[in-house]
This record gives C-alpha cells, structure tokens and sequence, in this order.
C-alpha cells in the first residue's frame, strides 16, 4: 500500500477534488457562453448564405473558411493579442493614443474566441438543416398567405430546430471539453485549477485523473439531457 | 362573370417549355377539370396561378385586378394568395403540428384570428371532414385519406374564392377514392370556383363544367366534360383517353381481384 501511495495516491486525490471542482462553475459558464453566443452568431451568418446576401455571403464564407483552416489555440492567441492592438487603434483613430486599455478578464478573451470559433462551425450545420427541410413545407405555408419571414419563424425554424437540438448538445459537450485550453489566456477553470494543484505537489497524474473524470461526468450529463429533451420534443408518430 | 382569365401563360425551366401560351377563362363558381398525361405541365400551370413558380411570361385576371406575370410585386403576390386555397399533391401537411393547428395556421399567421376564434372554425371544418376525433393528431399519425382531408380543410378554412387541387386523389388506396371524391364535390357545388388536376372521370362528368386536356404546355382541348370525354376532337386528346380508360379499367380489375383474395 505504502508503495502504490507513492506512485499514484488515492487518497491525495480525494482531498484535493473539492478544491478542483469548485472550479467546475468556471468551466461551464465559459462553454454555455461560447454556445449560446456561438449559434446566435451561426444562425445570422448561416442566413447570410442561404439567402445570399451580397458581400455578407462572401464575408460569411471567408470567416467560415479561416476558422475552420486554423487550430481553436491560435484562434485564443490572436483574440488574446488582437483585441487590445484593435482597441488601441480604435482609440487612436478617435485621436486619443493613450486612453487607457479597459482591463480585459482574462475569461472574456477566451469566451470571445470559443464564440467565434463555434460560431463557424454552427453556421454549416444551421445552413444544412434549414436546407433540409422540405420545400414542400414552406410552399404550404406561402400557399396559406404567411410571408418569407413568417414561414420562416412559424414552419421552419421549430422544424429545423428540432433536428438542430442533438447538435447543439454536441457543440455544447465539444465547448466544455475546448475550454480546457482557457488556460493558455490564464483563464482558472477545472483545468487551471488543475495545473495549480499539479504545479504545487508535482502530482501531475492524479491530478490530470480527476480533470478527466470531472470533463467525462459533465459530458456525460448533458448526453443523458439530450436524450431526454430528443424524446421529449419528438413529433408523435416519427422514430 | 370571369373569376379567372389566364392569357398567354409561359414557363421554361432551362429552355424546356413546360407551359407554351397558356389561355383559360373561367366564371365564379365553376369547375374546371383539367387532365393530361405526366409531364405536361399541369402542376405547373396550378403553382404559376399561386406564384410558387413565377411565370417568364403571361397576364392573370382576378377579379377584374390584372397582373402581369413578369412584374408582380410580392405585396400583389401575398394579395392573391389570400383568394386562393392550394391543395398539394403530397398535401404538405406541417409535419410538426396538429392537425387542428395545421388548419388554424393560416387564420392566426397571415390573417391575425384569435387563436380561440381559430380553433373553433378550424374544428368546425375539420368536424365537416368527418376527423372530428382527429384534432391532436400529428400528420404522421393520420392515414393518407385522412391527411387529404386535413389538407383540404386547411385550404378552405381561410374561405378562398378559388381553390386549385392537383390531383388530390392520386396518393390514395384506390378504395378511399369515392369518399375523397364525395368531399371535393361538395365544395364544388357550394359557389366556390375550382381547377383541379384529376384523372378520375367519374368526378369530372358529375361535378366539372369545363374539362381541359393539357399536353407538352398547351391546351390541346377544352369543353364541357360530356363533349370532350364521348367525341374528343383531338387525335391526342383521343388516345389519352384510351389510354385513360384502359388504366381505369385495370385499376377496376386489380380492386376486384384484390376484394375477391
Ligand atoms: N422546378 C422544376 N425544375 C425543372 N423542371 C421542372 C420543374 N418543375 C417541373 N419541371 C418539368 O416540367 C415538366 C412539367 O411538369 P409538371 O408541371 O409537374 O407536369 P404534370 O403535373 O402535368 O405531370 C416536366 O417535364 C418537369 O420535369
Ligand atoms: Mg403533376
């Protein structure tokens, strides 16, 4: 017992799983922000492709092209570097050069960054289910006297949102788990917590195993809601 | 009186000429049965009237309001729409509503009813389709006779002047045939005015005043059901109605056949 302690303790790890875990709220406001602003932002831009709106389609295409051609930690850095280099010129356009640089928090550049990036990948999958809804069905309610926009609200958005749910959980569990690179910005969440305790104790491993087992538990909780949720807003009569 | 004149009605779909100079006229509250092999375009002639498919070429007369294919404005288009009840094909039933919603759909959208109100005259009309005990039924839950029926009723619950029908019947067992039927006559007869796509000659004969035979985008042939059915005119009109019976008459056969099993 006393030589397994030494290589990989449990009782190390019980002690310090409160202490990580306290940091668990972090992690998930930063994946429901990243979510939630992410879709807002993929539904617009999947609607500037559908509809072909002139230079906003090609805009959208660039923006979807380069998030998707670049990794999710260089998209961090350069949100991290970027954005007070924008904020700087922007003050210096208005020629005030050295109005001071509001203080960012750290997990602001972070929820930015996984917004924009989960905004790119959203918009592909919003653009494909609102294709794949029968023509059909909006020919119906054209035919009844609703305008583009009503159809749009009253017929394809629920049916479409019903596809989209399954997911929007997926993109939700993928932010969770890409949160965990928040702390490249020194954003403290399960995993800089994690590197905290490690750094402190040189118990990298034990520590990393209750990071895994906290990220699949959360994963494994939405999972089970989504099923729940699919169940509940499925069309009677539809498998 | 002309409820509806069409003049000179066309539509390519890549250089394919799918309606070639349409011109139809019809008074309020006739019945126009319009046939016609596959492919020659009835479909479209029925979605260009509603402008789901927008025409290249041709003037609608409604009520006296001309329009011309090539310059409506989407405030005429929506105008149109509210004379007009559609009844598709597939019948297109929103897949994520009830069938009493399906039917309130277009009284609480485009025309602003109360919900209750709404309820109340899409249930009177889903009652005067026999699905009374069908109010929460998703359309997935409903036979396809029962789905037409929906169809129909949200068609005519918005009160059109014209209600357009492609080929209601074609989607269904051919048992449920008569019944459907029975229903569209009634609407026939009730004032309002009608083209519907049908091979069902039966329908034609009794409730039709007009028959048009459609082939390759052009209106071969018109003229009360009677005429046009017992002494075509038209070579082509004269072997699409051989063909006609020949397939109503194997359709006969499989049906007894399949009654005698
Ligand atoms: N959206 C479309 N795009 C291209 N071709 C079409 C389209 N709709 C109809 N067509 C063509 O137009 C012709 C007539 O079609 P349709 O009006 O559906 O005929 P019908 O209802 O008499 O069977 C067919 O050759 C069909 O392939
Ligand atoms: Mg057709």
């Amino acid at each position: 017992m006393e030589v397994i302690n030494r290589f990989f303790s449990v009782e190390f790890m019980l002690k310090e799983i409160p202490f990580i875990a306290s940091y668990l709220p972090t992690t998930i406001f930063m994946a429901v922000c990243a979510t939630l602003i992410g879709w807002f932002i993929g539904f617009f831009v999947a609607m500037f492709r559908i509809n072909r709106v002139p230079v906003l389609n090609q805009l959208a295409g660039f923006y979807i092209s380069f998030i998707r051609g670049t990794p999710l930690m260089v998209q961090i850095y350069l949100t991290y570097y970027g954005i007070p280099i924008i904020i700087t010129m922007f003050h210096a356009l208005n020629g005030q050069p050295s109005a001071p640089i509001t203080p960012f928090l750290p997990i602001a550049f972070a929820i930015i960054a996984f917004s924009i990036n989960t905004g790119a990948y959203s918009a592909e999958t919003i653009r494909a289910i609102v294709i794949s809804i029968d023509k059909g069905q909006r020919e119906a309610a054209f035919s009844l006297g609703l305008t583009a926009s009503q159809t749009m609200r009253r017929i394809v958005l629920p049916q479409a949102f019903r596809v989209a749910l399954p997911m929007l959980c997926n993109s939700f569990i993928s932010n969770v788990l890409g949160t965990s690179l928040a702390f490249i910005v020194s954003v403290v969440d399960i995993m800089g917590a994690a590197k905290l305790v490690g750094g402190r104790s040189y118990r990298y491993f034990e520590v990393f195993v209750i990071v895994a087992i906290l990220y699949w538990l959360i994963s494994s909780v939405i999972q089970r809601f989504t099923y729940w949720l699919e169940n509940k807003l499925r069309i009677p009569g539809t498998s | 009186m002309i409820k509806l004149r069409i003049e000179n009605l066309r539509k390519s779909f890549d250089g394919n000429k799918v309606l070639d100079g349409i011109n139809l006229g019809l008074e309020a509250g006739k019945v126009m049965a319009v046939l016609g092999p596959s492919g020659s375009g009835k479909t479209t002639l029925l979605r260009c009237l509603n402008f789901l498919e927008r025409a290249d070429d041709g003037k609608l007369l409604i009520d006296d309001v001309a329009v011309d294919c090539k310059a409506v404005s989407k405030k005429q288009i929506l105008a149109l729409r509210r004379k007009i009840g559609f009844v598709f094909q597939n019948y297109n039933l929103f897949r994520h509503m009830t069938a009493e919603k399906n039917v309130m759909e277009g009284l609480v959208t485009p025309r602003g009813v109360p919900a209750k109100e709404a309820r109340e005259m899409a249930r009177a009309v889903l009652d005067s389709v026999g699905l009374a005990d069908k109010y929460y039924s998703y359309p997935t839950q409903l036979s396809g006779g029962e789905q037409q029926r929906v169809a129909i009723a949200r068609a005519m619950v918005i009160n059109p002047e014209i209600l357009l029908l492609d080929e209601p019947t074609s989607a269904l067992d051919p048992e449920l045939v008569g019944e459907a039927m029975q229903i569209i006559k009634k609407i026939a007869r009730s004032g309002i005015t009608m083209i519907i796509v049908t091979h069902e000659m039966s329908f034609a004969y009794e409730a039709a005043d007009y028959a048009v035979f459609m082939d390759k985008g052009t209106i071969v042939e018109t003229g009360n059901p009677t005429e046009l059915f017992d002494n075509p005119q038209e070579e082509r009109t004269r072997q699409f109605l051989k063909r006609l019976h020949r397939d109503n008459r194997d359709n006969r056969d499989n049906r007894d056949n399949r009654e005698k099993e």
